[in-house]
């Protein structure tokens, strides 16, 4: 069952320890084979992985390309760690990103992980907002906010 | 009784040291089990999440048992290998110490000329008489039997007879191209001479080509050529007008005229057809004794035997009367008319009432008329035939109220030969015959070489030579030879070829032994000294090759066992079974013990395979290890050698040994080469299981990780407060880009495809 691949002129994907760059016609290529395989879009830097969700996309990504290691794995979870403390509601989607690279699949891991990262931009958001609306408060306090 | 009144300050400041003292019950409570949520009524959902939380934990901390169980079982399985691994490569080297040892037995013997020696009780060897040639080989041969061998008959010459008939005399006759005047030649011996003299004939056979002979009482003239062979034709011989000659007879064939049958010298002959058909039948109907030939319509019959006479026929068509046709209109009118008339005779129809009627009154009157009537064919008309027969008879005109004339014919003459020649007596040739060159024809097959031989006749040293020079051509190394009277093929050389004879006349000439084979000679020994034929001898004996070395050791024969078992030798001194010593030459004794250790070696290498079991499973065994990744247990792996078969000396190849088997080199190398193979089999199965224990190790790692994360979650569990935990990610975003996770993140990436992007 092979992949699909439709490229825009122009547009680049890596497939296994190669990137691939399209000339400048529409082309479709299928793909088959266990090799991993990302599209331009999905993929992501150093330089533009500048958020915490947007790092754990890219150790799971460095997991799916190269992957997995001792190193990465520690890489992975000191940075789940930190966004757990930090924001645990994001549990559920760690959550799924774990499952799915405990089965091995990774492409579906990469998946989660920017659902995550969609997520974070959520509760960013909130922070923009400044102080301007009512903040919600703990139930248990019963002290008005 | 004084009722306690509190005042609303007093009532507020109660109500809040209340309220303070829950909050500080809570707050020890918290501090005391170090969780936030600590029952549902704190935070429900947040409770019953940490609780899933926990128990996922359990249950991947039990899938962590069983994966680290499984890790022990492939190190068990590893370690078995590794010791199976340095099991075969000691079998290895105690098989090289064994090939590279040498020490065989010996043992030295005093022998003389007379002596006989024998090894396990077998054949002698007797080296008295033994010349250049031990077993001398011998040449295929085959020869005639029976009757002594003369060659087939010789070649016969051709001759032609003449029968001799008087009409010879004065007639002329040409004999093989010469013209010979037989005047005055009255009988057969006279002839002959003539014949003689006009061939110019001495009566010498070197130099006549020819010899006449007259044989009065036969009444023959023989001529016989004096060349013979198949070759010579029979003499031409042209009889000329002493010749007899046939009978024959010509006639002209006429369908419409010829009856049924024809009578041709006595034989009565169906005619019928046309022409063409009538040649045919008349031919088969002959028979060989005439010729029969047409040219259009006139037949030619010609007698096959000359002699006098002539062809009689009879039944030729005779001489036909004119034929008239007529019918009348009205008979009655013609009687009453009665003028009818033929040919100018009138005939009186008085009293005719019937067409028969008047056929009477005219044959009344056939007399005059020269005519006879009779009805035709189709019953109303009559047939007039004139009496009178021949082509000079013209058909009458007939003439009568209401006659009408239908046909009218003159008559035909007789048909008569056309020719009829009598045959004639005279000499003829009885007989022709050719010369004839009789042959024995075989094929000789030698080798892969095959000759066909054609023996003609003549004597013996023709007949050896004719066959050695056709045997020659062919390139076939036998010879011919005739003694005695037997002829004898015999081969060259003493070889191993088959000699063998088929063909028409190979049964007649050679009998039913037609196959022979040659064999080379078997040894040849150059030595002079007793002891060095001894040596020659034992080592080129097929049997002993490779189990027994002789050699001289200063005039003394030394025999060296080059076994591991035992050899027996028996010393006939004198050769005549009186004095007979018997000695034992013993075994290599260091290869026996060397295969004792390798067999040793196997049994131990069959226990260690038995004994890398981990929890109950070998997989050293063929046993399957599976281990689940999930809880839901959709991804697991499989471990199990391939095939599923044991890793035991028997898979390996490695079979027992016995001590026959450390003899010869050759077999020990055959050996080393199948524990090299075994070695290949265990290192690629060592590798197999390696890999899979890689696989299996850093599942374990991931889950142990993920399972701190269930925890830590667990316990951090806060409600969701989006502004706080907005502000934590920023925090966090900030300290990330200075932390050094971000720096070996960044590094990693460096070194993977990404430094392409």
């Amino acid at each position: 069952m092979a992949l699909k691949v439709e490229l825009k002129p122009g547009e680049r994907f890596i497939l296994g320890t190669c990137v691939i760059t399209n000339d400048n016609q529409r082309t479709r290529l299928y793909i088959e084979g266990s090799a991993p395989i990302l599209r331009e879009k999905d993929i992501l830097t150093p330089e533009t992985a500048d958020s915490p969700a947007k790092r754990i996309y890219l150790a799971v990504q460095m997991m799916y390309l190269m992957g997995e290691d001792e190193n990465r794995r520690e890489i992975y979870f000191e940075l789940i760690n930190d966004i757990l403390k930090a924001a645990p509601s994001t549990y559920p989607y760690i959550d799924r990103i774990n499952n799915q690279i405990l089965t091995g699949s990774f492409y579906k891991a990469l998946r989660e992980a920017r659902a995550l990262i969609t997520y974070e931009e959520e509760l960013l958001a909130h922070a923009q907002l400044g102080g301007a609306g009512l903040r919600q408060d703990r139930p248990a306090d019963g002290e008005p906010a | 009784m004084s009722d306690i009144t509190l005042s609303a300050g007093v009532r507020q400041n109660l109500l809040s040291l209340q309220k303070t003292a829950d909050l500080m019950a809570t707050t020890q409570n918290r501090l005391a089990t170090g969780k936030k949520v600590n029952s549902a009524l704190d935070n429900p959902s947040n409770f019953f999440t940490a609780a899933s939380l926990q128990a996922r934990s359990k249950d991947l901390s039990s899938l962590l048992d069983s994966m680290s169980n499984g890790i022990k079982t492939l190190e068990a399985a590893d370690n078995g290998l590794t010791a199976i691994t340095k099991t075969v490569e000691s079998m290895q080297s105690t098989l090289r110490q064994a090939r590279q040892d040498k020490s065989f037995k010996t043992e030295t013997f005093e022998v003389s000329d007379a002596t006989k020696l024998s090894f396990l009780g077998g054949a002698d060897i007797d080296v008295s008489d033994l010349g250049s040639i031990a077993t001398p080989g011998v040449a295929a041969s085959l020869s005639t039997s029976g009757a002594p061998y003369t060659g087939p008959a010789a070649a016969t010459s051709a001759s032609t007879v003449i029968d001799f008939h008087a009409n010879m005399t004065g007639q002329t006759i040409n004999v093989a191209g010469t013209d010979v005047d037989l005047t005055g030649a009255a009988d057969a011996e006279a002839v002959a001479t003539a014949i003689s003299t006009a061939l110019g004939l001495t009566g010498d056979p070197e130099t006549d080509a020819f010899t006449v002979v007259g044989d009065n009482v036969e009444g023959t003239i023989t001529i016989t050529t004096t060349a013979t062979g198949s070759s010579v034709a029979a003499p031409a011989v042209d009889l000329g007008g002493a010749a007899a000659t046939a009978a024959s007879v010509t006639f002209t064939f006429d369908p419409d005229r010829f009856g049924g049958t024809m009578d041709i010298d006595g034989q009565t002959v169906n005619i019928a057809g046309n022409v063409d058909d009538f040649v045919t039948a008349l031919q088969g109907q002959l028979g060989d004794d005439y010729t029969v030939s047409n040219d259009g319509n006139d037949i030619t019959v010609t007698s096959n035997t000359p002699g006098a006479g002539n062809i009689t026929v009879g039944g030729l068509p005779g001489a036909e009367g004119a034929k008239v046709n007529i019918d009348i209109d009205d008979i009655a009118a013609l009687v009453v008319a009665n003028d009818l008339d033929i040919g100018g005779n009138a005939i009186d129809l008085t009293g005719a009432a019937t067409l028969q009627d008047v056929v009477d009154a005219i044959n009344g009157e056939s007399g005059t008329t020269g005519y006879t009537a009779a009805i035709g064919e189709d019953g109303t008309s009559i047939d007039l035939t004139s009496v009178a027969t021949g082509s000079a008879v013209t058909a009458a005109a007939v003439t009568g109220t209401g006659v009408n004339t239908v046909t009218s014919a003159n008559g035909l003459d007789a048909i008569a030969l056309d020719s009829d020649v009598a045959g004639a007596d005279g000499a003829s040739i009885s007989s022709q015959t050719a010369g004839t060159t009789p042959t024995h024809e075989f094929t000789v097959a030698y080798g892969n070489k095959t000759a066909n031989i054609s023996v003609v006749g003549g004597t013996e040293s023709e007949i050896v030579d004719s066959i050695n020079a056709q045997l020659a051509d062919a390139g076939i190394a036998v010879t011919a030879s005739i003694e005695d009277g037997v002829l004898s093929l015999t081969a060259d050389k003493a070889e191993a070829k088959v000699l063998a004879i088929s063909g028409p006349d190979a049964a007649a000439v050679f009998g039913a032994d037609t196959m022979a084979q040659g064999s080379l000679d078997v040894y040849s020994s150059n030595a002079k000294n007793t002891v060095d034929r001894f040596v020659e001898v034992i080592n080129n004996t097929e049997g002993l090759a490779g189990k027994i070395r002789a050699s001289n050791d200063n005039g003394k024969l030394r025999i060296e066992n080059l076994s591991t078992q035992e050899l027996s030798v028996t010393v006939d001194n004198n050769g005549d079974g009186t004095s007979i010593t018997s000695k034992d030459i013993g075994g290599n004794e260091v290869r026996a013990g060397l295969v004792a250790q390798f067999n040793e070696l196997r049994d131990t290498l069959d226990k260690l395979a038995d004994d890398a079991s981990f929890n109950g499973i070998n997989l050293l065994r063929g046993d399957n290890l599976r281990l689940t990744f999930n809880e839901t247990g959709t991804s697991t792996i499989d471990i199990r050698t391939a095939d599923g078969k044991a890793v035991n000396a028997a898979n390996l190849g490695i079979d027992s040994v016995a001590a026959q088997d450390f003899d010869s080199d050759e077999t020990i190398d055959g050996f080393l080469n199948t524990l090299k193979e075994g070695l290949d089999n265990l290192r690629s199965q060592a590798s197999a299981f390696g890999s899979n224990l890689s696989i299996v190790q850093n599942r374990t790692e991931f889950t142990k990780s993920m399972m701190n994360t269930l925890q830590t979650g667990a316990d951090a569990l806060v409600l969701a407060d989006s502004n706080e935990e907005a502000a934590n990610m920023l925090a966090l975003q900030t300290r990330q880009q200075l932390s050094s996770t971000a720096l070996s993140l960044a590094s990693q990436a460096d070194q993977a495809v990404l430094r392409l992007f």
